[in-house]
């Protein structure tokens, strides 16, 4: 009995360690993807690869006898396996056999094979990392509670160790680092006859790991990432790379690079070189110094329209980033200056040793900085402000839908409503955005705020002003109508810069083609249809092919444009193979659910081969678990989007959340190992979450909103009290109903762990599918639907 | 007799890849330009006569004449054929013109501007793609293109100004230097977005000291006409 429990200690830290290195793995996985492509290809590639998990499962179902007979033996050699190949997936990787340009997908049919082989690759590590946990849960059934805790405790841990270690590390020696986990998780668990056998294997596998972290890959970064772009530049270099949960930030110091939107045709001088800041290989923004350059330049660009009709003497600069928009309240004289930048890693840099790059802005005692997120910020803040501006929307030339997946809480309806609500009585909002063609970020900009002025029952026509370059368009938003004498001051500015008023009470129609002439002018006649009249907006939305509606808290995509009812028609305007071109990434997410769904299908049904296709307990088995898998996936993720916008920051934020489920999940596990596994007891237990849910629903918005001014500690302590007891008890369901069916037929035991984890894999792709084209208070709904069909089958059975 | 000679020896030096290669450029200038609108003659002539696949990594010969832009390494691209035509038709090319071209990349663009003007300069910031486009363009016997290795940004003064000037790569601003260097009446043609995505076209004009800009929509954007 002894040794029993001796056993049942090693296996649980041995399946802890494992969880802990699988999750960081994946974490990592991310960053590294991230950085040598885009992000949706990194959600793409890991979506895939989690199918390893459900190939893990199918994979037992067919050869479990062999595997059961066998698994002391196995499990520490697939955990060595596990731990080498999280190493060495990643080195093959980078090597330009398999390095793939997310790019030149579609046109390039290589890189198609490159993906799928990355893949293949990358699901590799996953799979034997599943094969190990699973055979353990399968074996060892009957302390399924216990184990499930391990698992669970464990994965919690994983992600929050990934997310500091990031700090420490760069991602290219992350998974060495990672991979060690596993490799003493199979260390935890060698059989005693065996370790003198195995001493030489770990050996060398230590050896190997090593080896993988002093000689780690370079990244494989895409040529046509801006860094790439960059550093082709002759005399570029880095000067300064430093690693964080925010991404990796490199410092580029070159004598070439010129950064000025909106700069005006009639600028006579010179453009300042800039060294300039990248996250993860995308542009972060230029570091501007004016002890290197006159930076007069920047008096000679649209975002210049606030101050010149008036002193701005309290400027709010949302998302300060490099310290552009900082610099140039500075330069127009504002006394005080709130910088918000959520990247502490950046302010560190800016504010440390690289403070004299930008004209230490940073410590100027006109500065003040917050580090949070800019919407946390807005929420918690009663200061009132003669300006508030925003980074400039979109890419210059447009991203093609590569940030149409990411939530972005700063522009939305309720985000602007809050800027309006910050403004001083002269105040102003000020935004630029690319033109973009075919036109879509302009127009959701002037949706967003007709909405928001008709709201506050404001005539939108009084209180907007909008100008434009050849390539950009600066939208001021004013608390009051502009005045006569402002709407002078603004003309006199565009014909002295050769700038186009766009919007201006009282504008005439060739005012706006005087100097930039757009050969399609549709963009006036949909401007105007936006501020006529609700009615007219309305109209424009539903005719119009691409998404102008302005974005919401529950749907935050602004960049999303693209929507399954126009793609026949567009089409037919723009060609057949226009398409994924105007929004890959939305493309892609229906791409990736597809795959994924085709592959689930075949791993769900390719076991059924062995154990049979009719009888026992396979449709309650199918219901059950793949209820259980989407519905707390489901709620995951709302939590994890909820309670980004309550802390201020999605890492920290998912993180905190992700763990706290887990941990508390890992408990609930606990506990059911004392409990018996009948289907009342789960019906009790399932109703609890069903009914938490919709309480949840309805209450959990307006109670975060109000907490949201809380200090941070007491914040974490009330997300904890929010978060634990229903993720206590959606720990119980899974070990429980996996103990009643080994009671009835333990055959079925490992198909019903893989359905859980193909399921689990599917709804995070569904989740997001869902809250773009729905919103997420219907991941929420869909979450409790989904354990009510967990429930329901239960029903039959009591 | 000798030229009989030479023509039999040039008759059988003129391998069949290179009718094919031929018959692809004729296919390439009717289906991808011709049937898109561009219809000034110098630009479709000088599409038809400078051999695009000379111009592309050796890996991508067979995509030569297809309809879209190739990689040339360092990030950048061999443009578009379509691309090509409608800057060089944008500028309205003649036989004295003197034109500017920043971003040389592979030389495409630069070749194709030498069957037309009288004179081409050319400036490419990367060195490597400065000594590859240089070295082919002279290969192939474009004795009007100079190229230079420099910063395109500073224009190129001393044979300043310019009829029209050609900015390849996508800029976020006009270079106050380029402005001053381009000639009354003359033009410049600078892409924005993408090469691999969308990508329209912003035509500069400059008239005394009017300057007016014109962002161009490619025939092959039907705009959208509910919108009007």
């Amino acid at each position: 009995m002894k040794n029993g429990n001796a056993h049942l200690v090693r296996l649980s830290v041995s399946l802890a360690l494992l969880s802990v290195s699988i999750i960081a793995f994946q974490l990592v996985l991310i960053q590294i993807l991230s950085i040598v492509q885009w992000y949706h290809f990194a959600y793409m590639v890991i979506s895939v690869a989690m199918l390893g998990f459900g190939t893990a499962g199918t994979f037992i179902s067919l050869f479990r006898k062999y595997l059961l007979n066998k698994t002391d033996l196995l499990l520490p050699w697939l955990m060595v396996i596990t731990s080498l190949l999280m190493s060495v997936s990643v080195t093959i990787s980078q090597t330009s056999l398999f390095s793939f340009d997310s790019y030149r997908l579609f046109t390039d049919i290589s890189q198609l094979w490159k993906l799928i082989a990355t893949y293949m690759i990358f699901l590799l590590p996953f799979f034997f990392g599943a094969l190990s946990i699973g055979l353990i849960f399968v074996k060892h059934v009957e302390k399924i509670g216990s184990l499930y805790f391990a698992n669970m405790v464990g994965s919690g841990i994983g992600g929050v160790l990934a997310v500091g270690a990031m700090w420490w590390f760069f991602p290219e020696k992350l998974p060495a680092v990672v991979a060690t986990l596993a490799l003493f998780a199979g260390l935890v668990i060698i059989p005693k006859h065996l370790r003198p056998r195995f001493s030489i294997i770990v050996a060398t596998a230590v050896a190997a790991l090593s080896f993988f972290y002093i000689s780690s890959p370079s990244l494989n970064v895409s040529e046509y990432k801006s860094i790439s772009k960059t550093l082709n530049l002759p005399g570029t270099k880095i000067i300064k790379r430093d690693s964080s949960p925010y991404g990796t930030i490199e410092i580029v110091s070159t004598p070439y690079l010129r950064y000025a939107p909106g700069l005006s045709i009639k600028y006579p001088g010179m453009v300042s070189v800039n060294n300039a800041a990248f996250n993860n290989g995308d542009w972060l923004g230029p570091l501007i110094s004016s002890k290197r350059d006159s930076l007069k330049y920047i008096t000679y660009s649209t975002e210049m329209i606030p101050y010149i009709i008036g002193e701005r003497n309290d400027v709010l600069v949302l998302d300060s980033g490099t310290g552009r928009q900082v610099n140039i309240a500075l330069l127009n004289n504002t006394e005080n200056v709130i910088a918000v930048e959520p990247n502490k890693a950046l302010l560190n840099l800016l504010s440390g040793d690289f403070s004299n790059e930008v004209d230490s802005i940073y410590n100027n005692p006109s500065v003040q900085i917050r580090n949070i997120s800019a919407r946390t910020f807005l929420q918690a803040s009663h200061s009132k402000f003669d300006m508030i501006t925003l980074p400039i929307i979109g890419a210059f030339g447009g991203t093609s839908g590569m940030f149409a997946l990411q939530e972005q809480y700063l522009l939305t309806k309720e985000a602007f409503g809050e800027m309006w609500s910050s403004l001083k009585d002269n105040g102003i909002i000020s935004i630029t955005t690319w033109i973009d063609y075919p036109y879509r970020n302009p127009l959701k900009i002037i949706a967003s705020f007709a909405e928001v002025l008709e709201q506050n029952n404001k005539n939108p026509i009084e209180h907007i002003a909008a100008i434009k370059n050849w390539n950009t368009i600066t939208f001021a938003i004013k608390r009051t109508p502009f005045k006569g004498i402002e709407i002078k001051v603004i003309r006199e500015f565009c014909n002295k810069m050769n700038f186009d008023p766009v919007i201006l009470p009282g504008i005439k129609a060739d005012e706006r083609e005087k100097f930039n002439k757009l050969q399609d002018k549709s963009l006036y006649t949909m401007i105007d249809k936006i501020l006529a009249s609700p009615e007219e907006r309305e109209k424009l939305y539903s005719e119009y092919p691409f998404n102008i509606k302005p974005a919401v808290d529950d749907k935050p995509y602004f960049s999303q444009f693209l929507q399954w009812k126009s793609i026949s028609q567009l089409s037919e305007l723009f060609g057949n193979w226009s398409v994924p071109f105007f929004e890959v990434g939305y493309i892609l997410l229906y791409l990736t659910f597809i795959l994924i769904v085709f592959f689930a299908l075949i791993l769900i049904i390719l076991p059924l081969v062995k154990i049979g296709w009719k009888g026992g307990n396979k449709f309650w088995a199918l219901i059950y678990f793949s209820g259980l898998g989407t519905g707390y996936m489901f709620i995951e993720i709302i939590f994890i989007q909820r309670f980004t916008l309550y802390f201020g920051n999605v890492i920290y934020a998912a993180a905190a959340v992700v763990s706290l489920m887990l941990i508390s999940s890992g408990f609930g596990s606990l506990v059911s190992q004392k409990l018996q596994a009948k289907p009342n007891r789960i019906i009790g237990i399932i109703s609890f979450i069903v009914i938490a849910l919709i309480i949840y629903t309805i209450i959990l918005p307006s109670l975060l909103k109000t907490t949201i001014i809380f200090t941070l500690p007491v914040k974490i302590i009330f997300a904890a009290l929010l978060i634990a007891p229903p993720a206590f008890f959606m720990g119980m369901p899974f070990p429980l109903g996996l103990r009643m069916l080994s009671e009835r037929n333990e055959s079925q035991v490992p198909w019903a762990w893989g359905i859980n984890g193909l399921f689990s894999v599917i709804s995070v792709v569904l989740a997001t599918i869902i809250a773009i084209e729905m919103g997420f208070v219907w991941v929420m709904i869909f979450a409790a639907g989904a354990y009510s069909l967990s429930l329901l089958v239960n029903l039959r059975r009591a | 007799m000798f030229n009989i000679i030479i023509s039999i020896l040039l008759f059988l030096s003129c391998s069949p890849q290179d009718d094919q290669y031929k018959s692809d450029r004729e296919s390439m200038v009717r289906r991808q330009i011709e049937d898109r609108e561009i219809h000034n003659q110098p630009t479709l002539d000088a599409m038809l006569a400078v051999p695009r696949h000379k111009f592309v990594p050796s890996n991508l010969l067979e995509r030569a004449y297809n309809d879209g832009p190739l990689p040339i390494g360092y990030g950048q691209t061999i443009s578009q054929p379509y691309i090509v035509a409608y800057m060089t038709a944008a500028i309205d090319p003649k036989k004295e013109f003197k034109v500017l071209e920043i971003g040389t990349g592979s030389g495409y663009q630069a070749a194709v501007l030498s069957g037309i003007v009288s004179d081409v300069y050319t400036i490419e910031i990367i060195t490597e793609l400065y000594n590859s486009a240089s070295k082919r363009l002279r290969g192939l016997g474009y004795k009007n293109v100079i190229c230079k290795n420099a910063d395109g940004y500073y224009g190129w003064k001393d044979f300043a100004p310019f009829d029209a000037i050609i900015v390849t790569a996508a800029s976020e601003y006009i270079p106050p230097p380029l402005i001053e260097q381009l000639k009354d009446g003359g033009k410049m043609i600078i892409p924005v977005g993408s090469p691999f995505l969308n990508q329209t076209l912003i035509l500069i004009e400059k008239e005394g000291e009017d300057i007016t800009t014109t962002s161009l929509l490619p025939v092959r954007f039907v705009p959208f006409t509910r919108g009007n």
